[in-house]
């Protein structure tokens, strides 16, 4: 057999393997647009692995496109909540707003429900715990310090040029272990994670420090990760540090 | 056709099972002290405790513990929130029983089969309510502030999983055929992948992370997963096995809007979707068994079995990819290879 004679496919256009996740998505005509020629409606007879691949294209597409509109959705509702029931920060007096619509979008929830809802409910409103948390605000302090370091006893130092709130959430005290931050990293892969995060421990005082860096370089983000037990690297609390722009 | 079988390879890890059974057990006794007990116990307490006790996969409790221990919670904390996932669980499956007339649950008759649907009601509106308690309990736990928040969390969760179920009995009543895929998934999306999978992992996010995460893309991760699970469990409906627990092609008997119900309705000719329409119109107790028989040959014809497991394995696909996209810049631990996992095991689980 000559050269001539053989058989062989067309020479593809790209230049080079199309990973994109798009690309691959739109290439699909299996949802509503019909392929040239093809009647609306209906589709080949199943079986062949072309028709399958479009088949898993077909869902994967469907689904995300179903999931941003639920997302989309419930921003928009949040937005609108939102301004029917200001958060804590935005209101005078003693900051139980948000707790307050919220105690009352429950027992709305509660009414429709019926009357078991409702007594249970009604329950929630009378526990003095639940109503003094919520009228001082118990947990998660505005800027700057976490919620629970009265509890843990754990000081802050941040060095940076920017403003920057910290979160450091430890459920156990720290003197059973000495706690370690690896590195603080933001959604977005691009920027540099944070790595000037560490914890020490002063003469005299037996509660460590937890000192955190911020260059100056730094983009504005939210840097996420976890405290580790420094002996055993497993995970005991998580560390937020938002830096403002 | 390659439905799915017993000879399927495994590829889930043993840490699943493993898991499962780790969170699950320590779930299932925290939730007995939730159980009330007294008179009238064999109208009431005996009912609740029911399907509680006949087991289950746990499988919502666990990933609600394994997301809040990634984040960095103790498993005491997230443990309230586990037992709250589980009692609001087994409430609906209850009220899905009844809704959709079923017969069989975890291998056993369903508890209005057992008891009639007055008793079987009632006790599924006690078990509702008890989960709040261990909502409640969580105040003292993890304070009141983020409790609020998971209050709030559930009241949503509540909402869009009755949406969902409107959706699909609104379907069966009122005979509707010919639904999109898009309806489908909709209908899954509320019905389904809010409470078992969106609902545990951003509860166990809030729990682990506190306020230093972005809770929406548990909602991307979570639908994935669940419709991947629910196809899935659609699909086990076509196979002969007691370990499933579940009555064979008993979604045709219900007139379940199922995808591949949907497939085969698009894909028939004009003659047999006047069949289809026929008998779905019926109501359940009507219905032959030559006539369930012929839908199903009907599904082998047009391959909308296949069709089905094809989406659900690029739902899963999916579902990887989202989870890279939460979890790969965290350290590497058993919890984290249980969540990964789930994206198989969904295939495998028996």
């Amino acid at each position: 057999m000559t050269q001539q004679e053989r058989l062989h496919r067309q020479d593809p256009k790209r230049s080079e393997p199309i990973r994109n996740l798009t690309g691959f998505l739109r290439n699909s005509h299996s949802w509503g647009e019909n392929p040239p020629g093809e009647e609306p409606g209906k589709t080949e007879p199943q079986g062949s692995s072309e028709k399958l691949d479009d088949v898993l294209t077909h869902g994967v597409h469907l689904g995300y496109k179903i999931i941003e509109e639920q997302i989309s959705q419930g921003q928009r509702v949040a937005q609108r909540l939102r301004k029917r029931y200001p958060p804590m920060g935005d209101r005078e007096g003693d900051g139980g707003g948000e707790i307050d619509a919220l105690i009352s979008r429950l027992l709305g929830l509660t009414k429709d429900m019926g009357t078991l809802w409702f007594d249970s409910m009604e329950m929630v409103l009378k526990t003095p715990r639940l109503l003094r948390g919520l009228a001082g605000g118990e947990e998660q302090g505005e800027v700057g310090i976490a919620s629970n370091l009265a509890e843990t006893h754990i000081s802050i130092e941040i060095a940076s040029s920017k403003r920057a709130q910290v979160s450091l959430n430890l459920p156990s005290r720290p003197q059973r272990y000495i706690p370690l931050v690896h590195a603080l990293y933001a959604t977005n892969p691009a920027f540099p994670p944070l790595t000037g995060i560490s914890f020490r421990h002063c003469t005299g005082s037996p509660h460590p420090i937890l000192q955190v860096e911020i260059p100056d370089h730094q983009p504005a983000s939210t840097y996420t990760g976890v405290v580790a037990d420094g002996e055993t690297n497993e995970p005991v609390g998580t560390l937020v540090v938002r830096v403002l722009a | 056709m390659s439905h799915p079988s017993r000879e399927q390879v495994v590829r889930t890890s043993p840490l699943i099972p493993k898991l499962l059974e780790e969170y699950g057990t320590l779930t299932r006794k925290a939730m007995m002290h939730y159980l009330p007990s007294g008179a009238p116990q064999r109208y009431l307490y005996d009912l609740i405790a029911d399907y509680p006790l006949r087991g289950g996969k746990m499988m919502r409790s666990s990933l609600c513990i394994a997301t809040a221990r990634i984040f960095g919670a103790k498993l005491e904390d997230a443990m309230g929130s586990a037992v709250a996932i589980e009692l609001l669980h087994n409430a609906l499956l209850i009220h899905d029983d009844i809704e959709d007339d079923s017969e069989e649950r975890r291998g056993r008759p369903t508890l209005h089969m057992l008891h009639g649907v007055p008793l079987a009601l009632n006790a599924g509106d006690s078990l509702c309510l008890l989960a709040l308690r261990p909502l409640m309990d969580n105040m003292n736990r993890i304070g009141p502030r983020l409790a609020a928040k998971i209050f709030e969390e559930t009241e949503r969760m509540a909402w869009e999983s009755a949406e969902g179920q409107a959706m699909e009995l609104g379907w069966c009543r009122d005979n509707c055929n010919g639904l999109s895929d898009e309806d489908y998934l909709t209908m899954v999306l509320k019905k389904t992948c809010w409470l078992a999978m969106i609902y545990p992992s951003r509860v166990g996010a809030m729990i682990g992370a506190r306020d230093g995460v972005d809770l929406d893309q548990f909602i991307r991760f979570g639908f994935f997963l669940g419709a991947s699970f629910q196809i899935q469990d659609d699909l086990l409906n076509f196979v002969a096995d007691s370990r499933y627990g579940k009555e064979l092609h008993g979604d045709i008997w219900e007139g379940k809007r199922t995808l591949m119900l949907n497939h085969v309705y698009r894909e028939s000719s004009a003659e047999e979707q006047a069949r289809l329409a026929e008998i779905l119109g019926l109501p359940r107790q009507q219905r032959h068994p030559e006539q369930i028989h012929w839908v199903r040959r009907l599904m082998d014809t047009y391959g909308s079995l296949d069709y089905a497991s094809k989406i659900a394995h690029g739902l899963a696909g999916a579902a990887l990819h989202e989870f890279h996209g939460i979890y790969a810049d965290l350290p590497d631990s058993r919890d984290k290879q249980f969540i990964e996992g789930l994206a198989t095991w969904v295939f495998e689980r028996t």
